[in-house]
Parts: structure tokens; sequence; C-alpha cells
């Protein structure tokens, strides 16, 4: 069960995002040279240490967003999502969020979802919106600047 | 000191609820009035009118502590005494219930609240990281088509390639100019605080004020975009962002598209002309009487609240305890 501060079910923080984007960027990396391509990234004190970002990947990896391989001593790791599939999948919590009501209040999105208009209504709309068109041109209003 | 404080919260809790249940009663009729306004002060006024309740009663109840005010507000009268008296009950059932009831609400309004805060950041900060700045908004690489804004201090516009690639560059500068419109207004921020004030209220009349608020949170930003494209190429825009949506929610099961929401929206947009702004002396007006009703409702709570302490102190099984 989700809890109700992790209203999305991809519920990921912001260093995970982070270590995530370094894998989408260079697969198959160890967490010594995941922490040195955030460093390059960000001021170094910013930058998380090294025992942070291997419980970080250690997380990412019960979560299964990650999978590791056995180098040596060492695991390697790589994205087991992609990019555009995480974000899909938390677009489609946002729209399922807004439907149930339970987003209204968090975000506000320019057309929202929910079940009671058809292609015929969208149609219906359209035909007036048309109609309002031709009957500002036959009034000889110059566009639609002067409604 | 203890008894004047738990009678005081007890007081503003039973005439916080009062006023609500009283609002609730009316607000079918207010509701048309105010969706015959612009929705720009429509949005403005729904809100305040939801927080009059507590603010009010809170207001109301303060100056209950300033026993007579000169005479002016309250006749002088006397109970035994006629010293300047503020209501107060020395029942401990009373004044620990109004105690606890208040710290209880005053803390789950403010967790609800801190919670919802926390809960958006956290949000903007995961679109963040999968996302790329651009002019005037984020771009998320996504096939799904989307358009929000999400924060609340400094709210940013995001928008997936899925919606960008069902929309011309006039539509885009359209669902921009409305965006960019929530993000000056921070109509998040303003939702949320109608929501924490409805909480008192049942969850389906909480959903409808909460609904009504965002439609003319809506309707306000779409007028916005009118004013600078034109109202008909702002509802056609909307038809036509229904539509890429529309097409995209079909594998999501029972998501389809807030039909009446659109209809309402577009409708509005047809009839801009009709819905007018307040002028500044309605607007005093307005105010004016809320504080006046407060003033004069000094008097009747004082006795009120005696009369009620009376009451509850004689027929309650522990009061003399």
């Amino acid at each position: 069960m989700r809890s109700s501060s992790n209203i999305l079910s991809h519920n990921l923080g912001e260093l995970e995002l982070r270590v995530l984007e370094a894998l989408w960027q260079r697969p198959h990396l160890d967490a010594r040279q995941i922490h040195e391509a955030l460093c390059a990234q960000t001021p170094p004190r910013r930058t998380p240490g090294l025992n942070t970002i291997q419980s970080t990947l250690e997380r990412l990896f019960r979560k299964a967003y990650v999978d590791r391989i056995k180098q040596g001593h060492a695991f390697t790791y790589h994205a087991s999502v992609s990019r555009g599939n995480l974000l899909g999948r938390m677009l489609g919590d946002v729209i399922k969020l807004l439907h149930d009501g339970r987003m209204e209040t968090i975000l506000s999105s320019f057309v929202q979802v929910a079940s009671d208009l058809d292609d015929a209504s969208l149609d219906e709309l359209e035909a007036l919106i048309r109609l309002r068109k031709s009957q500002q041109s036959d009034a000889g209003v110059g566009g639609d600047q002067d409604d | 000191m203890i008894n004047t404080l738990g009678t005081l919260c007890l007081i503003w809790l039973v005439l916080w609820l009062v006023l609500t249940l009283i609002l609730r009663g009316l607000y079918p009729l207010i509701r048309s009035t105010l969706f015959r306004l612009h929705p720009a002060h429509g949005s403005v006024l729904l809100l305040l009118l939801w927080s009059a309740p507590f603010i009010l009663s809170l207001l109301a109840t303060s100056l209950l502590l300033v026993p007579t005010f000169g005479g002016l507000l309250l006749a002088p009268h006397c109970h035994g005494d006629c010293a300047p008296h503020v209501p107060t009950t020395s029942t401990w059932v009373l004044v620990w219930s109004g105690f606890t009831l208040a710290v209880v609400a005053t803390l789950a309004l403010s967790w609800h609240f801190a919670q919802s805060l926390w809960r958006g950041i956290r949000m903007r900060k995961q679109f963040d990281a999968l996302s790329s700045r651009q002019a005037g908004y984020r771009l998320l690489a996504a096939s799904e088509p989307a358009v929000f804004t999400l924060g609340w201090w400094r709210p940013r516009v995001y928008i997936s390639t899925g919606l960008l690639g069902g929309c011309s560059s006039e539509e885009l500068a359209i669902i921009l100019a409305h965006e960019q419109a929530h993000r000056k207004r921070r109509d998040n921020l303003r939702l949320l605080l109608g929501r924490v004030f409805c909480l008192v209220l049942p969850r389906v009349w909480r959903q409808s004020v909460v609904h009504d608020l965002h439609l003319l949170c809506e309707q306000s930003c779409d007028f916005v975009a009118a004013s600078r494209y034109g109202s008909l190429s702002v509802a056609q825009t909307l038809v036509q962002v229904g539509r890429v949506l529309r097409r995209s929610a079909a594998p999501l099961q029972g998501v389809a598209f807030d039909g009446s929401d659109l209809q309402s929206r577009v409708h509005a947009l047809l009839r801009l002309d009709s819905r007018q702004l307040l002028s500044r002396w309605q607007i005093a007006t307005l105010f004016a009487a809320a504080g006046l009703a407060v003033l004069l409702a000094v008097e009747p709570l004082h006795h009120g609240a005696e009369w009620m302490i009376d009451v509850l102190e004689h027929n309650m099984p522990l009061a003399h305890l």
C-alpha cells in the first residue's frame, strides 16, 4: 500500500534519480565510477559519499530499477528500466490520480481526465466554435481577439 | 486561565462548525452568483467564502476576550457581581474537551497542509530530474501526452513530447499562456488552501467545493490566454488537446476526459463578455460587511455562550465533579 507521502507508485528520491541518470548515460558502472560521474556533474560539497552511493544502488536493486553483475570483487550496475519507460509510468500515475481527484490540489493540468466526454461531444463543441467564428466573420469582426 | 482558554476554544469550534453548516446550506444559492462573475474574482471570492467560517469564528471568539469594549460591542450586564467578564466555565469536562479538540483540529489542518506541501515538492523534484529545461517550460521526453503545472511558490510548467507532437505552434503558445497564468496566480497553493479550509466538510461536499474552485481557476487562466490569443482560439485548443489526451487515455482503464469541465470551459469562453469583474466599491462593501458582521456578533455570541454553558453545566452528569 502507498504511504500518504509517496503518492506516486514509482517513488524515487532525488539521489536515486541522479544515480539512474548516470546509468542511463553510461551503463555497467560500479559504485566508484558512479560516484566519480556525480562528482563531475555537481560541486564536491553537494556530492554524496561513496557509501551513500552504494546504499542507494542497493535500494534501487531491491526496487528492481537496476540489475547488477559481479565482476571480480565489485558489482557493476545497469538500469533495468529505461528513462522513457519510467517517465511514462509516472505520467500514467499522475493521470490516474487526477482522475481520482487525489492530485487536484497538487498540480494543475491543462485538460483533466474523467469519463463523460466522447468524440461526438468534442465534435459538437468544435461545431459550436466554428459557428461562433462564422457569426463573427459575418458581423465583420476582425479576428477573435475582439471577443 | 485554562478555564477561559478551554471555554474560548469550545466556543470557536462550535461557531466554526455552525458557520460552516450555514454556508453549506446557502452555498447552492451563492454558487450560481460566483459562476456569473469573472472567474478571476469568482475564484478569489470562493476561497475567501470557504475560509470565512474558520477566520471569522476565530476573530469573533478572540473579541470575546475584550470583555465590554466600553459598552460599544457588549452592553454592560451583571452575573452576581458586575465586573467585566469573559464567558467561562469551570467544568473540567467542557474545558478540557474544548482545549483538546481545538489542538487536535489545528494539528490536523496543519498536518494535512504540510503533508500536501511535501508531496508536491517531492513530485516536482522527481519530474525536474527527468525533464529538460526549455523556454518557458520543462520538456518531458515521453510519448504519453501530458501538460501540467507543478509546485507551490515557484510553479513550473511540464509538457511531454507526446503532447507537443499533437499540437501546432499556436496551440502550444496558448497552452503555455494558460499554464503561465496558473504559475503567476499560484493556483496550486490556492487549491490546497481551499481544500484545507473545507476539511471539516464531509468528503462529497468537500470534493464539490474543491472542484468548483478548480474549475474557476481553470476558467480564469483560460481568460488570461484568451486576452492574448482570442477566446475562440483558446476554446479550439481545449478541444484539440482534449482529442489528443482522449486518444492516449484509451489504453488506461476507466480513464477518459473530464467532459463536464471541458464543456463548461468552452462555453465560458464563448460567453466571455458576460462575466464581469467586481468593482472596487463592491469589493470594499463585501469586506466591510464581513467586518461589521464580526463586530455585531460579539454581543449575541457572548450571551449565547453564557446560556449554552449554563445549560451544559446543569445537564451534564460529570459537571459537578
